[in-house]
């Protein structure tokens, strides 16, 4: 390893202690009253080594609104090559699932959604680049199965946020009026009828035939 | 009226039984003897908004195509969120969960559950005239809202500032169009 890319690595090593140590510290206290210097501590860096890597509480707190969504854990599955329409929205919903439950989505959610009256404009750019950005990635994977001939040409913008609003239905509003809310245990079934709905809506016609028959031949 | 204005100014755990009081031009006494606490008070103002328009009985006139219906629900749902508060007041009680998660669980029971009742009726009676296909109203009516709510009430809630958008008809007729592919009396099976 040379030493330019030594370095690299131990400093997105530090960016990753530094947005773990800042997640949780944010999840505890909500967004005011995290502090920058206990957030250096608990990553175990220097507060000039955090002001290095992020100028301001704000941008922190976006980068890891940024980081749950299109980070490594929260990066959909965009190749849609040799996966029918419905098995690349299951791996959309799982990702999706993982990021609510187990990623403390909701939580991070509420602290964004707390801090509209007092801070708007972070607020926005959480939005922009959390829910938004994935949008974008979710819009760019429809499209790519329109262009296949899987679903048909329509409103992808909205269509897209169709299938988001039923999920969400079950997955995000029950949630975020109840802290710690559990997985429900039919929430795989819930996700599927949703996935059935909207390729009911927005599947071409031989699209939605085919993976039926294959449910029947097994 | 003073309470709403004043949730809405300060948020929950600011806002202060006295100066509520002292805006509605009543003594504390009088405030405790209608509301025992400050979550009390914020409940009857969630069920308050809730009421004057979550209702939809009576939505369905002689004449009516299922489109129609539709839209005048959809209208009506958003007319609760975006006129009388509602967004503000479901920001309020999101970011007050973790302290008060009584208070939050109400608020769903109203704006969410009982709301989704509602509409399920109205599906139900839909149904009963043939407008549309026989099919589950309840996980329908859940459908419906989700995908209404996706597209308007969810950016509203990270925006203060946000109304509903210049296109609005076009987005509500978008989502009819999706309600009614799944469950218009022309639906395929």
């Amino acid at each position: 390893m040379g030493l330019a890319s030594y370095r690299r690595s131990v400093s997105e090593t530090k960016r990753a202690a530094i947005l773990k140590a800042a997640r949780e510290n944010f999840l505890k206290g909500g967004y005011s009253r995290a502090a920058m210097a206990e957030i250096a501590r608990d990553a175990d860096v220097s507060t000039a080594t955090l002001y290095k890597h992020f100028s301001s509480k704000d941008a922190l707190f976006t980068a890891i609104v940024q980081d749950a969504y299109t980070g490594t854990d929260g990066s959909l599955h965009t190749d849609i090559t040799g996966l029918s329409a419905r098995d690349v929205l299951r791996n959309i919903g799982s990702t999706y699932m993982h990021q609510q439950f187990e990623g403390q989505m909701n939580a991070l959610l509420r602290i964004v959604i707390a801090e509209v009256p007092s801070a708007p404009q972070l607020a926005r750019e959480a939005y922009e680049n959390g829910v938004l950005a994935r949008y974008e990635q979710i819009q760019q994977v429809i499209e790519a199965l329109v262009a296949r001939g899987d679903l048909k040409p329509h409103n992808i913008h909205d269509g897209a946020r169709h299938l988001g609003g039923m999920v969400k239905e079950f997955v995000v509003w029950p949630a975020l009026f109840t802290p710690d809310f559990q997985k429900p245990d039919d929430i795989d079934a819930k996700i599927d009828a949703c996935i059935d709905a909207y390729l009911k809506i927005y599947g071409a016609e031989s699209a939605v035939a085919r993976p039926r028959e294959k449910e029947i031949g097994t | 009226m003073a309470a709403r204005d004043n949730f809405l100014k300060n948020g929950y755990s600011r806002a202060g039984m006295a100066e509520i009081a002292r805006d509605a031009d009543v003594s504390t006494a009088t405030l405790y003897k209608h509301f025992a606490s400050k979550e009390a008070l914020f409940s009857a103002v969630v069920r308050n908004v809730a009421r004057s328009t979550g209702d939809y009985s009576g939505v369905i006139d002689p004449g009516d195509t299922a489109r129609e219906v539709l839209y005048k629900l959809c209208r009506a749902y958003l007319s609760v969120q975006f006129d009388s508060n509602a967004n503000a007041l479901l920001r309020i009680v999101i970011a007050e969960v973790p302290g008060a998660p009584g208070l939050a669980g109400d608020m769903y029971e109203v704006l969410g559950n009982r709301r989704n009742d509602s509409l399920m009726h109205v599906l139900d009676e839909l149904i009963s005239r043939g407008m549309l296909k026989p099919h589950d109203s309840a996980f329908g009516a859940r459908l419906g809202a989700g995908m209404l709510k996706e597209i308007f009430v969810w950016p509203a809630l990270f925006d203060a500032e946000l109304g509903l958008p210049p296109d609005t008809d076009e987005k509500i007729h978008r989502v009819i169009d999706a309600y009614l592919a799944l469950y218009g009396p022309d639906a395929s099976d």
